[in-house]
């Protein structure tokens, strides 16, 4: 009895440094995105002093901060739908349809997964080069979604063949044909796979740098990760800035965890991602 | 209502012939059980006949027309899967409106064809809840309403009161039929359990190794079973088997190790007809006993035997002897039981017993 008490007091005490732990950097962005130049400097770990706005002002005056946000979220949104449309259609067809070289396909496509993309980084530059998409917001979202896939795959048809197929033969029977039962029998079934795959693609996403950098030349394609790094000067850097931009990029991938954190643990535990 | 026939049906999956050149004929309304252990083939047939499968070889038909080639939606067939197959995320009442909606059955039809459904198969209070909400037995009742509520052509059933525990597969198992009869659909029901088909059949088919052995109905397998499988797949308690060689000198007779019976003529064709030397007898439980009135009448077929093991039913009892060496299982009711041990006078009663060639 004593002994369990004891059991439960140290794991809340674990799970309670944990969350600390995790929460401490938040904490210190958002508070840091109040504080002047000089109280940053000062006091770099402190409460604000003087509560000070300046940061978001900047964040607005100096750069098309608006401009950057939009690119980001049509960017991520663009991919994720690309990647999770994609990545159902073929689990589907993996996981359900025998056909001559079922395996070959998927092995083929799961092997896009020990491909990092900055080996065929020149050959992409030249390639949307070529096909006049350099400078081009699709860019990022074609690579995005290629980079993707892989994973999502993995993921959602590793979740769909645990489903029983009775399922959807019960559904043809039903008076389905493959895209119907698809839509109402599998798809709804599929949620815990495809929030699970939409936030492990989510993140990488919402904060690459490298690939917005290298394709990405006028200003008004930039997204944030890209355009948060203008006040990073050469002499000088606008940390307000810095904060009040991070802490507002902040907000769209918190949203989204929220929204589907429910899920995403299903999908966890439930044998989505055991391999 | 319609009937269904196989022809010549032949499924093959890469080496394996799950289904050997298989042919019937199910008459309108009828209640047509396909049995036989399990592998023998009995899933294979039902997913030719829904759709789920293509055919190796041969046609199918449903009400005379050939459905090769219709897709198992356009089949007006409803299947009961041995797992339920429910939809997880629908409740009650949409997984049995689900097939109508597809169907584009107006609404009211809809609501109108599951609440009755639902009343006869008593889970109307149950038309909200989703699948995981309900028991096994639940779960197996709105399988069927989501069949019933299409109003098909033809049911295709797979094993489904397997999961069911003891009690209520045999309560299932009465329900079933009584539904079956009421509405009149043309029905193949698969089970590996033969009490299931004895019980449920109009005709049974008995499959082994994805070949027929013999389709009759309950009552003539059990009298006149065509094969040594069928004997001993038929029957609460299995048929016994004993080796023996027909003999015809002047009186037509078996021997066996230990035993020495003049048997009828009729026994002695049916021996003949094998071809062979080397037999088996085959006698039921319930056809070795103390009827005294058989004894009487034929002395020769009593056999002197030292019971082994006495398993008391209540009603009747179960003893185990040998003869030879061949274990021999008697069905007796009564009182006069003998205690493990004693010796008894059994009488066989051989105008009941059958004569197959030995394997
Ligand atoms: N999809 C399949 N691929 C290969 N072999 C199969 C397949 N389905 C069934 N079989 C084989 O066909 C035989 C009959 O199977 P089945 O019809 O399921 O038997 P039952 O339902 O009588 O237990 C078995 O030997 C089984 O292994
Ligand atoms: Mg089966």
């Amino acid at each position: 009895m004593f002994a369990r008490r004891v059991g439960k007091v140290l794991l809340y005490g674990v799970l309670l440094w944990q969350t600390g732990l995790v929460l401490y950097p938040l904490f210190i962005m958002v508070t840091t995105s109040f504080k002047t130049s000089f109280g940053i400097i000062s006091d770099p770990f402190g409460w604000p002093r003087k509560v000070s706005f300046r940061g978001y002002g900047d964040v607005f005056s100096l750069v098309n901060f608006a401009v950057y946000y939009r690119n980001s979220i049509l960017v991520t949104a663009a991919s994720l739908i690309m990647i999770l449309a994609l990545s159902v259609l073929a689990a589907y067809g993996l996981s359900r349809f025998s056909f001559k070289g079922n395996r070959t396909v998927y092995f083929y496509i799961l092997a896009g997964m020990m491909i990092p993309v900055r080996l065929a980084i020149v050959s992409l530059f030249h390639l949307f080069l070529n096909i006049g998409l350099f400078n081009n917001l699709l860019s990022l979202i074609l690579i995005r979604a290629a980079m993707g896939i892989p994973f999502s795959v993995f993921i959602i048809t590793g979740f769909f063949s645990e489903l029983p197929k009775e399922l959807g033969e019960a559904a043809e029977i039903d008076g389905c044909n493959s895209w119907r039962a698809l839509l109402y029998v599998y798809l709804p079934l599929l949620r815990p796979a495809i929030a699970t795959a939409a936030i492990f693609d989510f993140i990488p996403i919402w904060n690459d740098f490298y690939i917005p950098l290298i394709f990405i030349r006028s200003d008004h394609l930039k997204t944030l990760p890209l355009g948060i790094a203008t006040f990073y000067g050469q002499f000088q850097t606008n940390w307000p800035a810095v904060f009040a931009a991070l802490t507002m990029a902040v907000i769209p991938p918190l949203v989204f965890y929220v929204f589907l954190s429910r899920q995403f643990i299903k999908g966890l535990t439930s044998g989505a991602v055991k391999g | 209502m319609a009937c269904v026939e196989l022809r010549n049906v032949w499924k093959v999956f890469g080496e394996t012939v799950a289904v050997r050149d298989f042919n019937l004929r199910i008459d309108e309304g009828e209640l047509m059980v396909v049995v036989g252990p399990s592998g023998c083939g009995k899933t294979t047939i039902l997913r030719m006949v829904a759709g789920l499968e293509d055919v190796s070889r041969g046609g199918i038909y449903i009400g005379g027309r050939q459905v090769n080639d219709v897709l198992a939606r356009d089949r007006n067939i409803a299947m009961v899967f041995q797992n339920y197959a429910l939809y997880p995320h629908m409740n009650v009442f949409d997984n049995m409106a689900f097939g109508l909606k597809n169907r584009k059955v107006p609404r009211e039809e809809t609501r109108r064809r599951v609440g009755e459904a639902a009343r006869v198969l008593g889970i109307d209070h149950l038309l909200g809840r989703k699948p995981k909400a309900l028991s096994g037995g639940q779960r197996q009742r709105v399988a069927l309403g989501r069949a019933m509520v299409r109003e098909p052509q033809v049911f295709l059933m797979d094993e489904p009161l397997s999961n069911l525990d003891a009690r209520l597969r045999v309560q299932m198992r009465v329900e079933l039929a009584r539904l079956q009869r009421r509405l009149g659909v043309t029905t193949i029901y698969v089970t590996h359990d033969q009490v299931e088909a004895m019980t449920m059949g109009h005709r049974i088919v008995i499959m082994n190794g994805g070949i027929v052995q013999q389709i009759d109905t309950p009552m003539r397998l059990y009298e006149r079973p065509a094969n040594l499988f069928v004997a001993g797949f038929i029957g609460s308690t299995p048929m016994n088997f004993i080796p023996v060689t027909l003999e015809r000198h002047d009186e037509p007779a078996l021997r066996g190790e230990g035993l020495y019976f003049p048997i009828p003529p009729e026994l002695v064709e049916s021996g003949l007809k094998t071809g062979k030397e080397r037999l088996v007898l085959g006698v039921r439980p319930e056809d070795i006993g103390l009827d005294p009135e058989l004894a009487r009448q034929h002395p020769e077929w009593i056999c002197r035997v030292g019971a082994e093991v006495v398993e008391s039913l209540g009603a009747e009892s179960l003893v185990y002897f040998t003869i030879g060496r061949t274990a021999v299982t008697a069905r007796l009711a009564g009182v006069n039981i003998p205690r493990p041990g004693e010796t008894v006078p059994l009488v066989f009663n051989l105008n009941r017993a059958h004569l197959f060639a030995r394997e």
